[in-house]
């Protein structure tokens, strides 16, 4: 029943995230567990395609005009396709949050967590994060949010998962493991 | 007066210290970044060969427009001084040997190494420092890529090619622009003046021309990104390190030089 559904959990620290998020990048490797985080930020000194492709070019041995193309169907799926040779300095935070996003979801990980994203987002940014949501099921692969519970509100009207952390993190050990 | 001596000792240990301290983590630096960039599972990685070429272009390739320049100037000015003053002494069979162990000795590492200095290593350190501030070192940890690498071999590698490249046109631009000069004042063909110029050149000459391009590559990609990695998290250290950074090259580059003249 789960499978298929955003999985939400809601904490009164957001202090404690930055430990969780470390712990589980610690433990799993990127390929299955990849991160949409302020604390994992996009390199500077790389454009935005580089920053998506990195990864997936590094474990796969692939040159980056190999993938360009997916970066691109990837991008105009967020209306987003000019960003794709701007450097993070350039970019506003709703677009450092697609690159992200796609940074984390283009070599299919098993699991996709975001951290705080209404913290990140803001207000005037969160609806298009909605949308996304909305669509992931389909769309991204299996999501995993992490939001400060003052903000739990904002949620009610998404079909997702809402859990308490302990759950939270025993469903990202079973689909792991 | 005694107090004064302890205190010229205790100066005088704190900066042997901090130059042992100094060279034994370049050379460990050294050692890991030329260690990760050629004997790990992921060499020649794509990605990797990627951001070489890509780090030729950014420091090398720009640099040919000035070194050009520099080179007609400079190369046209030190070879016309020289080969003047050996006409007016008499020594014109020495014109060869003393040009070409000026040009390829001297000239060509001496200029083209400040030149990359100015350049390069201010770019590279503010590079690296600025990578160390925003943190992107965590988002390479978090996907399991070793810096060592990704981010300091292709620019180290990418350093020493462009340095040996931007000296040897140096010293092709030189000896081209200068021995033309040379064979309107000695009456002599370019050709006839080449050839005293090949046969000239001594083993020696190549390896010293060698040694100082090799290090003073290595010295300006190396140097710049250890004192970055070194310093604090803050936007303050990176003017404060950047200048402790030149330093430390400048004293490099003249060692060098100064070696490279002994050989």
């Amino acid at each position: 029943m789960i499978k298929n559904k955003t999985i939400t959990t809601f904490i009164k620290n957001p202090h404690d995230t930055k430990s969780i998020i470390n712990d589980l990048i610690d433990k799993y490797s990127w390929g299955k567990i990849a991160v949409v985080s302020e604390d994992v930020p996009l390199m500077s000194a790389l454009t935005v395609l580089d920053n998506i492709v990195l990864y997936k070019c590094y474990a796969k041995r692939l040159y980056i005009s190999k993938v360009e193309n997916e970066v691109i169907e990837f991008l105009n799926r967020y209306n987003e396709p000019n960003i794709i040779y701007l450097h993070k300095g350039q970019l506003n935070k709703y677009q450092q949050f697609i690159a992200k996003l796609a940074r984390a979801t283009i070599h299919n990980p098993d699991v996709i967590v975001i951290d705080m994203p209404f913290d990140y987002l803001g207000i005037d940014n969160f609806n298009l994060f909605v949308d996304i949501i909305k669509k992931s099921n389909t769309d991204l692969g299996k999501i995993m949010i992490i939001e400060n519970s003052r903000f739990s509100n904002l949620y009610d009207d998404l079909d997702i998962n809402k859990v308490g952390i302990d759950e939270w993190l025993i469903h990202v050990t079973k689909i792991l493991s | 007066m005694f107090m004064h001596f302890i205190k010229l000792v205790e100066n005088l240990g704190q900066w042997t210290i901090s130059i042992i301290l100094f060279f034994t983590g370049i050379t460990f630096f050294t050692i890991k970044t030329f260690t990760a960039g050629l004997f790990s599972k992921a060499f020649l990685n794509p990605v990797s060969i990627t951001f070489i070429l890509r780090q030729i272009n950014f420091i090398g390739v720009e640099l040919i427009k000035t070194t050009t320049i520099v080179a007609l100037v400079l190369g046209l000015a030190i070879v016309g001084t020289l080969s003047n003053t050996l006409i007016n002494f008499g020594a014109t069979t020495s014109i060869g040997v003393a040009l070409t162990g000026v040009l390829v000795k001297i000239a060509a590492p001496f200029i083209t190494g400040l030149l990359f200095i100015f350049r390069a290593a201010s770019a590279i350190f503010i590079d690296i420092a600025l990578m160390k501030n925003n943190n992107d070192f965590k988002t390479l940890k978090s996907m399991d890529i070793d810096e060592y690498q990704m981010v300091f071999f292709p620019r180290v590698v990418a350093s020493i090619v462009s340095m040996f490249i931007l000296s040897s046109y140096f010293i092709l631009l030189s000896i081209i622009g200068s021995f033309t000069l040379l064979s309107f004042q000695l009456n002599t063909t370019l050709a006839v003046v080449g050839q005293q110029v090949i046969s000239a050149l001594q083993i020696s000459d190549v390896v010293s021309f060698i040694f100082q391009v090799f290090f003073i590559g290595l010295i300006v990609a190396i140097i710049p990104m250890y004192t970055a990695m070194e310093q604090k998290r803050s936007q303050l250290w990176i003017i404060v390190s950047m200048n402790k950074s030149m330093m430390r090259l400048f004293y490099m580059f003249i060692l060098i030089v100064f070696i490279g003249q002994l050989i």
